[in-house]
């Protein structure tokens, strides 16, 4: 059914702009010089005069600023051509520009018809990716709001989603319907990272039945994203035993051992791999897969898993904010483990790039108050365990 | 920098990282609640710093600093784009929180606990004779303790009692009526603190329950015989119309005679009083308290007597063991012995906690645990112990300094943590680190890193190794892992000597299994095998249908526990290999878990059986096996290789002859030394199983 034409080049790097954008979003990199995200209408949540993506990214000569500055990754990550010249555009505002309701700013740019300019694809295809890549940048500036009803707003990008998501014809077996499958995948992908909890587990469950049925089991690397995001569903419905085991075998599958080599293949041998492209999904995948694994093992309240977890790591090239999550969990073993570990600084969360992020940053202050909150307690102790000094003795040193 | 000057620092960055997260938390609620969370936790620290300044460090300028600190620290900085609709500000926030029904009890005892120190620091100025600076200093330290600056923006818990907390304290009178000046310092002192500690300690009416904030008047009306609230227990010759709180407790006097130590002839609500009272200090001493021990080094002590699986006959004992280290006196000359510094407990299932608590150990006495597998009577008490070292950590403040902070270790098999994880993941504070081993899994062999009571790592004398059982578990892990129930090889070691305890737990019986335990140079040199039953049940009885090769097979191979065969092969094993060393150093197999219908004696009838044979196979010479039936109360020194007589409470060796002596309805078995079986006469012994026997169900002073 399936043949190297089912995604032209121009699709393939939209699929890869997907997969870049997902990455800034979970390293909190909301408005990179990459993707360009106009507008200071935050405070008010108003998201008409700011969804305008600008994906110069793939110009040739802006690829490596973004690599070197935003991820640190090794520059030899490969680009798809294709992207260049992409300029995605919304339609004006609607009348007013007062405040609505926060659920109707959420879904009118998803309600409208807004195209990407450029993309010469099919016209339905195209409507598709612009409501997609919308509905990303929605979740961005969402998550980067962070406020509960900012969460609340974020099921309603994932219920609309679920409404946009393209339904092909089983048997067809066109091109345009070869798009259509996958882009359904990455919609339910979309929507299950959306949602929170059992959601986001039934949306990521719905997309890998899809993907099994379609097209079988090892083939699309978009399994091993829904399995991701059925882990995170997981995670969030506090089921930490199942969290555990998926998250492990997202990073067992890309492990470099020969079980992942489908993913990465020529597209000649597997329409739906991703080419060359193993050292993006180790950003992408691999690496968040351990540190979750490792992070929900520190939930269990098992730290020397957990340290020996954060050890698959090793080899491994990680982001500045990948690294700073490690470091962030390594204080929290420390913490838990207590002893000669407490001794150790604590890095200095604050002067670095990353703990300008809000996220790593709440999560390093966090760490850091329980290390000190110990500190004086263990000092309380030593001071208790000293004799008693009085008027003309020496403070217990 | 002293220490006071390290912890004064530490105090000072706690607030300081706090007020930065403030400025990061933004809307999001979740956020906000688990700052203020971490800045009430903070002030468990300052309660600890201000108890250990003034207890130990009588500096004033110690003291005074760590005040001030705290009072910084009370005094949050708040980020002025902090805006939230439904709080005025953080201290509000924080200090509802703090009046939440949830959190009182934390609340209280760290009021207490300043209040308690402010004796202290008033005593400083007594002996200064500086009431006047005394005053001042209580004042600042009582509205830093509020987090007040002014009478704007007061909290709501104590603005019912600042008003006359202020003008008092202010204008220098106390509640007696005078100016505190014109008292002798002494007396002053003591009115000021006793009027500062009820300030504290006294809840507002927004704290109480609703019932409480009824005037006594209003609660006291109805008795003909009682004057005002105290109502006192008529005597019912008198014909008074009693009211119904005089009859329940005259009704409780007379069904509760001999558990009250002094019948109730005063008011009712003392009668109540000394009865919780009496309950509470016990929960106290079990919760805080270690006991002494004089005897050192480690020991390993059954609390197990019914395997209990189906508590269905009532008598149930499950349990488990308890394995501890008392570390050598530090002054021999004067010390009344060391408290417990190491205690793992494992398996525990039915009645544990009873069983524990009667052989005068304690909550604070444990730094592990290990459960083996997902049954019911291996881990049932699991989750009771977890709640109890919770509550000794929550309420640590009340405990005093020694309390400290103490977590504890655990392993647990695949399914074990299957069926606890819950449970361990929301008590992060009671936990250091767990453990879990499945066997076939990567890590099943990796060492297990137990720590003491304090803290420090102990692998140089303890060292925990998983091992292989076959045994299937209620967990859903055996069908996709293979067998998931461990079993553990513990070495205990104290300076020069080493012992090591084999705990196979529940097995099926295997070459493979057994072999674990009994190496070659380096055997177990005590075993704890669970029976669980003479074979496995069958309708044509339980030793006629075994008796032939095929259901033999079965027994060895479709049942879950060793049964008896496994146990006559295990025993068989450790002699062959005892023999096979040629160092004459006897196992001891403790027979564990029986199966209820093991009743009338024929526990320790089995044991004997079992070390007649063994006898009877060395001949002339010593058993290379020794066999003790288990039971709450048995006490082993594994690395002098002893047990302990119930009888004389000397350690004796266990390849000395023992009588295992069964006593008293629940069938408590008692361990009898060959000196004091030839002594005593069966009057005598009777007498000491009476006394000594475990109070299952009665609570035990420590």
């Amino acid at each position: 059914m399936a043949t190297a034409r089912v995604r032209s080049p121009r699709f393939r790097a939209l699929e890869y702009f997907c997969l870049l954008y997902d990455v800034a979003v979970d390293q909190e990199d909301y408005n990179g010089p990459w993707c360009s995200i106009t507008g200071e209408a935050l405070r008010d949540l108003d998201l008409d005069d700011l969804v305008k993506i600008d994906s110069t990214l793939c110009d040739d000569t802006s690829v490596a600023p973004w690599e070197r500055e935003h991820f640190s990754v090794d520059p030899s990550l490969h680009v798809p051509d294709g992207l260049s010249g992409i300029r995605i555009a919304f339609h004006e505002p609607h009348g007013d520009t007062e405040r609505r309701l926060l659920k109707s700013v959420v879904l009118e740019p998803l309600q409208q018809d807004p195209r990407i300019e450029g993309c010469g694809e099919d016209p339905v295809v195209d409507g598709l990716w612009t409501k997609l890549l919308v509905a990303k940048v929605e979740r961005a500036l969402l998550q980067k709001r962070s406020s509960t009803a900012a969460a609340a707003a974020l099921d309603q990008v994932g219920l609309a989603l679920v409404r946009e998501a393209p339904v092909p014809e089983r048997r067809d077996t066109t091109a345009l319907a070869g798009q259509l499958r996958i882009l359904r995948w990455l919609f339910l992908n979309e929507a299950s990272a959306c949602y929170h909890g059992h959601h986001s587990i039934a949306l990521a469950d719905d997309c890998l039945n899809h993907i099994k049925d379609e097209v079988g089991e090892g083939v699309s690397p978009h399994e091993l994203v829904a399995l991701y995001n059925k882990a995170q569903g997981s995670l969030h419905d506090r089921d930490h035993i199942d969290a555990l085991g998926r998250f492990r075998q997202v990073s067992e599958y890309l492990n470099g051992d020969s079980d992942s080599d489908q993913y990465f293949c020529q597209l000649a041998l597997n329409p739906y791999a991703w080419p060359d492209c193993r050292r993006l999904f180790d950003t992408y995948l691999r690496v968040p897969s351990v540190v979750q694994a490792a992070d929900t093992l520190l939930n269990l309240q098992r730290s020397t898993d957990s340290e020996r977890e954060l050890g698959k790591l090793k080899g491994l090239q990680l982001t500045q904010y990948q690294q700073a999550r490690v470091d962030v969990m390594q204080a929290r073993i420390a913490n838990d483990l207590g002893g000669a570990r407490l001794e150790k600084p604590t890095p200095e969360w604050r002067d670095s790039a990353c703990g300008r992020k809000r996220g790593i940053a709440l999560q390093s202050l966090g760490v850091e108050a329980e290390r000190h909150g110990l500190q004086v307690t263990k000092l309380a102790m030593r001071i208790s365990a000293e004799p008693t000094t009085t008027g003309g003795e020496s403070c217990p040193a | 920098m002293s220490c006071v000057d390290q912890a004064v620092d530490e105090l000072q960055r706690l607030g300081t990282t706090l007020e930065q997260r403030l400025v990061w938390v933004g809307e999001d609620r979740s956020e906000l609640d688990q700052t203020i969370l971490d800045w009430v936790k903070g002030l468990s620290a300052c309660a600890d710093l201000l108890e250990a300044t003034t207890r130990k460090c009588k500096h004033a300028a110690c003291v005074d600093m760590a005040a001030a600190a705290i009072v910084r620290y009370l005094n949050l900085e708040l980020p002025e784009e902090l805006v939230w609709a439904s709080i005025q500000s953080l201290k509000d926030a924080a200090l509802d929180l703090c009046i939440d029904e949830s959190n009182r009890e934390h609340k209280v005892e760290i009021r207490r606990l300043l209040s308690e120190n402010l004796e202290h620091l008033l005593e400083e100025g007594r002996a200064c004779d500086g009431l006047e600076e005394v005053n001042a200093f209580a004042l600042r330290l009582a509205e830093g303790l509020c987090g007040l600056g002014g009478d704007e923006g007061i909290p709501r818990f104590v603005r019912e009692h600042w008003c006359e907390w202020k003008d008092l304290l202010a204008g220098g009178q106390l509640p007696l009526g005078g100016p505190i000046a014109a008292l002798e310092p002494p007396l002053a002192s003591r009115a000021l603190r006793r009027f500062l500690q009820r300030a504290f300690l006294k809840p507002s009416a927004s704290e109480l329950p609703a019932h409480q904030r009824l005037s006594p008047g209003e609660l006291a009306a109805k008795c003909e015989t009682c004057e005002d609230f105290q109502c006192m227990l008529a005597d019912g010759s008198s014909g008074a119309v009693l009211s119904d709180d005089c009859v329940v407790a005259r009704s409780l006097a007379v069904n509760n005679a001999g558990l009250i130590t002094q019948p109730p002839d005063g008011p009712l609500h003392h009668y109540y009083d000394a009865v919780i009272g009496r309950n509470e200090r016990l929960l106290t001493e079990r919760l805080y308290k270690q006991r002494r021990h004089s005897e050192t080094g480690w020991r390993f002590c059954v609390l197990q007597r019914w395997n209990s699986y189906t508590p269905a006959l009532g008598t149930s004992e499950g349990g488990g063991y308890f394995l501890y280290r008392v570390p050598e006196a530090h002054d021999e000359g004067t010390s009344t012995g060391e408290t417990i510094d190491a205690g793992i407990v494992i398996d525990p299932g039915y009645g544990f906690l009873r069983n524990f608590f009667s052989q005068g150990f304690g909550v604070r006495d444990v730094s592990g645990v290990i459960v083996t597998h997902d049954h019911p009577d291996h881990l049932v008490d699991f989750e009771p112990l977890v709640n109890l070292l919770l509550e000794a950590q929550k309420n640590r403040v009340g405990g005093g300094q020694s309390a400290g902070s103490r977590k504890v270790d655990a392993l647990l098999s695949g399914g074990a943590f299957e069926r606890l994880n819950a449970s361990i993941e929301t008590t992060r504070i009671v936990f250091r680190d767990t453990f879990v081993r499945t066997p076939g899994k990567d890590g099943f062999k990796d060492p297990v890193a137990f720590h003491d009571v304090d803290g420090k790592p102990i692998d140089a004398a303890l060292n925990v190794e998983a091992m292989l059982a076959i045994h299937k578990d209620a967990s859903e892990l055996p069908q996709r892992h293979g067998y998931d129930s461990i079993g553990v090889l513990i070495e205990v070691s104290v300076p020069g000597e080493t012992a090591r305890i084999a705990i196979p737990s529940d097995t099926q019986w295997s070459n493979e299994v057994a072999a674990q335990y009994l190496k070659l140079g380096s055997y177990a040199d005590v075993i704890c095998l669970h029976l669980g039953a003479m074979a496995k049940k069958s309708k044509f009885g339980v030793f006629e249908y075994y008796s032939t090769e095929k259901t033999g097979r079965d027994v060895v191979h479709k049942g879950w526990h060793l049964y008896l065969p496994g146990i006559l092969w295990f025993i068989e094993a450790a002699a062959d290999v005892v023999r096979t060393s040629g160092d004459g150093r006897a196992v001891l197999v403790v027979l564990s878990e029986f199966g209820e219908e093991m009743s009338h004696g024929l526990r320790a009838d089995l044991a004997n059986r079992l070390n007649r044979h063994m006898q009877e196979s060395a001949g002339a010479g010593s058993p290379l096996v020794v066999v003790a039936p288990g039971d709450v109360g048995l006490v082993i020194d594994p690395i002098a290789r002893k047990i302990k007589c119930s009888c004389c409470g000397d350690y004796y060796s266990w390849e000395m002859p023992f009588r295992f002596e069964v006593f008293g309805d629940c069938e408590q078995i008692f361990y009898v030394c060959a000196e004091c079986d030839s002594i005593l006469a069966d009057d005598e012994k009777r007498g000491i199983f009476r006394q000594r026997q475990a109070p299952l169900m009665r609570p035990v002073t420590a």
